[in-house]
């Protein structure tokens, strides 16, 4: 039935088919006969947004499609899917029936899309808009082979939060050495706080603080090589990773049974001071009541190595226009529109976290003014393991780090079996 | 028993002599066009799908791509992977646990049934799991189990103890999944049986109590036979029941920790959504086609052969 809609309401349309809009028609139905309406033949092609990234930010982009369409009147149709549904989804809909733009993130999840041809080449639009000096470093998070194919959105920095009034002067004093944190867990027992909070049930807690100690004990070109399968499990220098890591669980840093609690009671440990600090990103401010959010502050992790670079942890989400879908034209207006600064401000504003546009103003309240200036001065920035490394990879490593994490002596047989996993994947 | 099904067809099936073409032509229709919707149905939802599945776990695909063919290089690696092994094990212990389900049940029966004011309550406490979705059970007994502040630890706080966390112990998480599942399957057994409790013939239960017949004899040489039918369907469907045990364990731990709850249909879950690698899920799915074949292939030999 859908598969006819096109090519019937073009007859109907006009009266007269121009051979343009027939063929017009005919691609429509081939590649969107399925989930998604497709475009009938009027002034302006409809576009379809898919939007999962399961924050407040929705009620802001329905405001700025409406605001779309009233100046453009291209009619926008926003679907708000459940954010796990979604990644699975994702890749039926990019081959079936695809929108004209879809919300993912940036990393090896642009990638794999981008090599397979599922996402638009943008670089007509990055000319367009001069995208590539306002992005700067971040469009590399989004290319595929040197061509940008998406936008960058929200950019979180990790690190690791704490309360004022626990640590920090007149506390505990914030470690900022490798033999510093290890005095503050002594200090942090001593005082009846879990030095760490972990809430490790759905695994990506253990990866994102595994970043961050890998970019400590490792430069940042052999991290990003571990990360991206060119460096082998069972090298030398890796060991010093999980040496590292093994080393904090030993010493019984991390919340205990932290495999059964999920990454938010973590955050209420911390907020409700059973723990002394948290690796995470700003977003965690959803686990503070309101009144107590001035109590959450921020500090980078500590230095291991003063000869390791300082580099940074950063998760970024992103924005793309599918490369099977009818309306391309469509889709590169809305992309511009949206991605004007007044609209990308209003957008980003309420996740908290960093804009990645140069010209814009970046948000001023305590925790982002510092991680504004913790980016100024890195040597660079690693995604995390979920967003650097290929999806099969990540399904297999991160119940391995999590085992690691509780079973540290079991470290020999974890780093044989990560290294049989990468031989597979990317061999 | 078990003959009553087919009898009517067999009855009406016209053997003499005076019944013309016609009408045999048209004993052969009927059924046939009766069937037909179910067949049809059955042979594109379930029997080609598994053509489809056993077809794609001789491929290296993700999804997308294109399928590249490697034999039964899938299955080679399942035969090596030890997530396969835990899976499988822990397969083993749901079928183990399960089994548990119809004495369980049995006894609920006979024990709801007696006449003792407030039993028939008793009776729709225990029948309540039944109506509740897996996902609810499964969301209520990880709560039970979460360390701090759950009911299980409250309960041992209760006297001075250290909670345990079933759902962080490799060991215990299984179990303590499967016990979660095991709840309403229980109430399911008990449900079976007390249907079965009432086609039970009173004459042969009066003849064996003047017999001398009492309590646990009663129960095994009287009694039980009579419930065998009854027995043979709860069974069946306690074990297919745990090779099915998908809902629980995602709901509850997603296969944590470090995969040490997966089952298989988690891990093919797993493997071919996450993964990107369906045919290596296909494979998965091919082992759990084949071991459920298995019991439906006794029970339906148990069935047919009285």
């Amino acid at each position: 039935m859908s598969i006819d809609q096109p090519n019937q309401s073009a007859w109907r349309a006009g009266g007269r088919l121009s051979r343009r809009a027939f063929g017009a028609g005919a691609m429509a139905s081939l590649t969107s006969a399925g989930a998604f309406p497709a475009p009938a033949l009027a002034q302006n092609a409809p576009v379809t947004v898919i939007w999962a990234e399961g924050n407040p930010n929705f009620d802001v982009l329905e405001a700025i499609a409406a605001e779309f369409t009233a100046a453009t009147g291209t009619p926008v149709s926003l679907n708000n899917m459940d954010h796990e549904a979604h990644k699975i989804a994702i890749r039926n809909y990019l081959v079936a029936g695809p929108p004209e733009i879809t919300f993912w993130f940036a990393g090896e999840r642009t990638r794999a899309f981008a090599a397979r041809g599922l996402f638009s080449d943008l670089s007509d639009l990055y000319d367009r808009e001069g995208y590539a000096g306002i992005i700067g470093p971040y469009a590399e998070s989004v290319s595929f082979e040197d061509r940008p194919y998406g936008l960058p959105l929200g950019v979180t920095l990790w690190g690791l939060f704490y309360r004022r009034d626990v640590l920090g002067p007149g506390g505990i004093p914030l470690p900022a050495t490798w033999d510093e944190l290890l005095s503050y867990g002594e200090a942090a027992r001593a005082a009846g706080l879990d030095p760490i909070s972990m809430g490790s049930k759905e695994l990506w807690p253990v990866h994102t603080l595994m970043t961050n100690i890998s970019l400590r004990t490792l430069p940042l070109d052999k991290h990003l090589g571990l990360y991206r399968g060119q460096v082998a499990w069972t090298d030398p220098d890796v060991a010093r990773v999980f040496d590292n890591l093994g080393e904090l669980s030993r010493r019984n840093f991390f919340t205990p049974n932290h495999t059964s609690f999920d990454w938010l009671e973590a955050g209420v440990f911390l907020a409700n001071k059973e723990a002394g600090m948290l690796h995470t990103g700003a977003f965690i401010r959803d686990a503070f009541r309101p009144e107590e959010r001035d109590q959450l502050a921020f500090t980078a992790f500590p230095v291991f190595d003063p000869g390791v670079g300082r580099s940074e942890e950063t998760t970024i989400n992103s924005i793309h226009i599918c490369a099977n879908a009818p309306n391309q034209d469509g889709a590169r207006d809305f992309l511009a529109f949206f991605y004007a600064p007044e609209q990308l401000g209003r957008y980003i504003a309420p996740s908290g976290a960093l804009l990645p546009r140069n010209d814009m103003a970046q948000p001023t309240d305590p925790i982002s003014a510092q991680m504004v200036e913790s980016l100024a001065t890195v040597v660079g920035t690693s995604l995390n393991f979920d967003l650097e490394a290929n999806p099969d990879m990540t399904t297999a490593a991160l119940p391995l780090f999590q085992e690691f994490l509780v079973n540290p002596d079991r470290q020999a047989d974890i780093l044989d079996r990560l290294e049989a996993a990468r031989a597979r994947i990317y061999g | 028993m078990s003959e009553t099904p087919r009898a009517p067809a067999l009855q009406r099936a016209p053997a003499r002599g005076r019944v013309g073409k016609r009408t045999r032509r048209i004993a052969w229709l009927a059924p046939a066009l009766l069937m037909l919707p179910g067949a049809a149905l059955f042979a594109v939802v379930v029997l080609s799908s598994a053509v489809q599945s056993l077809w794609i776990s001789l491929h290296d695909w993700d999804g997308f791509g294109g399928m590249r063919w490697v034999g039964l290089g899938n299955y080679a690696e399942l035969w090596r992977d030890p997530a396969f092994r835990v899976s499988l094990r822990n397969n083993l212990v749901w079928f183990g646990m399960f089994m548990l389900a119809p004495p369980l049940g049995l006894a609920l029966a006979l024990a709801t049934s007696q006449p003792i004011a407030g039993f028939r309550t008793m009776r729709s406490l225990f029948y309540l799991p039944l109506v509740l979705s897996s996902v609810t059970v499964g969301v209520i007994f990880s709560w039970i189990y979460v360390p701090d502040y759950g009911l299980l630890a409250q309960i041992w706080e209760l006297w001075g103890g250290v909670a345990p966390a079933p759902l962080s112990s490799e060991r215990w998480v299984t179990p303590a999944i499967a016990l979660a599942a095991l709840w309403p399957q229980v109430a399911f057994a008990m449900v079976l049986y007390m249907a079965g409790l009432t086609t039970l013939d009173a004459e042969q239960i009066g003849a064996a109590r003047i017999e001398g017949a009492r309590g646990w004899s009663l129960l095994w040489h009287v009694v039980l036979p009579q419930l065998r039918p009854v027995t043979l369907v709860a069974f069946a469907i306690a074990a297919l029941g745990s090779l099915n045990s998908f809902d629980m364990v995602s709901v509850m731990t997603k296969g944590g920790p470090y995969g040490s709850s997966s089952v298989l249909a988690w891990q093919m879950f797993e493997q071919s959504i996450s993964s990107y690698r369906m045919g290596y899920g296909a494979a998965i799915a091919t082992v759990i086609l084949l071991l459920s074949s298995a019991f439906i292939t006794l029970y339906v030999r148990r069935m047919v052969r009285p």
